[in-house]
């Protein structure tokens, strides 16, 4: 029997919640299944809505000793000493019998597949050492970054305007956290689909009615949300703006707007 | 034409090459999530628990668990924000029905001191957290008691249904009808769909 729109709404919610019973559970993902993209925009809609909760909670944070202890249970437990007693190997001869030529002969094979195995191991550790080299490399440019979004939230005097998603995106918003001063700004954008490999979005400031771009970007996954840094802001005076939006565009961004829009925000 | 530098968000790229490095044993990697989210965290824990003992010992668990997890993550699928309060909230809620809590239970909760995010280690990350909380807290204000009663009671107490409508000694339909006008209210108020 079909599940009317109420009834899915229903599940949906409880679902999100984990509050279903176990048949409404596998009543309602089958039902999800099959949904058309109205009822999964629903689901989505309520998914984004239900991870938001843990937002609700008062904020409060534990005692520094609690981060502590778990470094100390995660660090590597201390490599062994080595013995100064040179005859340990003399020892480990003796015990596992390498008096005789046969089983020497077979701890040589046993040796040699150590080695070959020891040297993929080498290998693999010097993509991993290379790998990790790259994520430090990555963490310092955003370091970088970040230290541009304090210059702004940081200045004297700071302007904010936000901007909501339109019909085409309506989940998407965006806000431009800007320091008049300095002409630079923020620009913080959820929920917006990732652009396709031939567009951009375009960042316009409409002011007297006309829309003067102030910028290209590209958003190359889907993300909750997205920082860029606006470096030349060159309008200082609020009132003079009348609005903010973003549309997109062929890539690298077009003279005047073509494209559909996706977030505006009023300035006043 | 300006070309806007990008500021990957701190939950995406960089937080999924966190969890890549806290997979392959890096323990600084561990460090730096665990200041990113400790604030969040430790707020639904102590949401659902209300002892602070109980959940500084659940924090060192969940942690635990992330360091041993890590791998399990799918960096080409999963959020990290939506995996760590996922397993945070399941473990507080999982934590409240063990047979020992609710004994201990029977003592009297101890007040929990509330801080501001301002006294958060990373300022960027405080503004911007307290900010979309300001937002959240206040879209949940919006919402009519009633049904946001159930959503409470549903995220922060692991309740079903079933077992709302046990407790609040009404109709199993009015429950399902108040978690839908609730959710369905808040979805809305946070810029879902209508």
């Amino acid at each position: 029997m079909a599940m009317d729109k109420e009834q899915f709404e229903e599940l949906c919610a409880a679902y999100v919640l984990e509050a279903l019973d176990e048949d409404d559970h596998r009543l309602f993902e089958a039902a999800l299944a099959e949904a058309d993209q109205a009822r999964r925009q629903v689901y989505t809609a309520m998914r984004t809505a239900a991870l938001h909760l843990p937002l609700t909670a008062e904020v409060h944070e534990p005692a520094s000793h609690v981060k502590d202890k778990i470094l100390q249970t995660v660090r590597p437990a201390a490599s062994p000493q080595k013995s100064e007693e040179g005859s340990i190997w003399d020892r480990l001869a003796v015990t596992i019998g390498l008096a005789t030529p046969r089983v020497a002969l077979s701890f040589s094979v046993v040796l040699d597949v150590v080695i070959v195995g020891l040297s993929y191991y080498a290998v693999s550790m010097r993509s991993a050492i290379q790998n990790q080299q790259q994520q430090l490399a990555e963490l310092q440019g955003e370091l970088v970054q970040k230290q541009a979004l304090l210059e702004v939230l940081t200045a004297p005097v700071i302007e904010m305007v936000m901007m909501n998603g339109l019909e085409v995106n309506p989940t998407g918003y965006g806000k431009i956290i800007w320091d008049p001063g300095q002409g630079i700004a923020i620009l913080q954008l959820a929920n917006l689909p990732p652009t396709p490999a031939d567009k951009d979005y375009q960042l316009w400031v409409i002011r007297a009615g006309t829309p003067i771009s102030a910028g290209v970007f590209a958003v190359r996954e889907t993300t909750e949300e997205s920082f860029f840094k606006i470096d030349d802001l060159a309008e200082t005076d609020k009132q003079l703006i009348d609005a903010f939006a973003i549309t997109i565009e062929p890539s690298g961004g077009v003279p005047q707007p073509t494209g559909d829009m996706y977030l505006l925000g009023h300035a006043l | 034409m300006v070309v806007l530098a990008v500021l990957k968000r701190l939950d995406t790229s960089i937080e999924k090459a966190l969890i890549a490095r806290i997979s392959d044993g890096d323990q600084q990697a561990l460090a730096v999530l665990y200041d990113q989210y400790v604030a969040l965290l430790y707020s639904v824990v102590i949401a659902i628990i209300k002892k602070r003992e109980e959940a500084e010992d659940l924090m060192q668990e969940i942690f635990l668990l992330i360091w041993k997890k890590a791998s399990t993550f799918d960096t080409s699928r999963d959020n990290v924000y939506a995996w760590l309060t996922t397993m945070a909230r399941n473990r507080a809620i999982d934590r409240t029905r063990s047979k020992a809590f609710r004994t201990a239970q029977q003592e009297v909760a101890e007040p929990i001191p509330e801080i501001t995010a301002s006294a958060m280690e990373n300022p960027l990350d405080a503004v911007i957290m307290q900010e979309r909380a300001d937002q959240v807290q206040e879209a949940m204000q919006q919402i009519p008691a009633a049904p946001r009663e159930v959503i409470l009671l549903a995220y922060f107490e692991g309740c079903s249904q079933s077992q709302m409508a046990e407790q609040l000694n009404l109709p199993l339909g009015t429950i399902k009808t108040r978690v839908r006008q609730g959710m369905k209210k808040f979805s809305e108020l946070l810029g879902g769909v209508r």
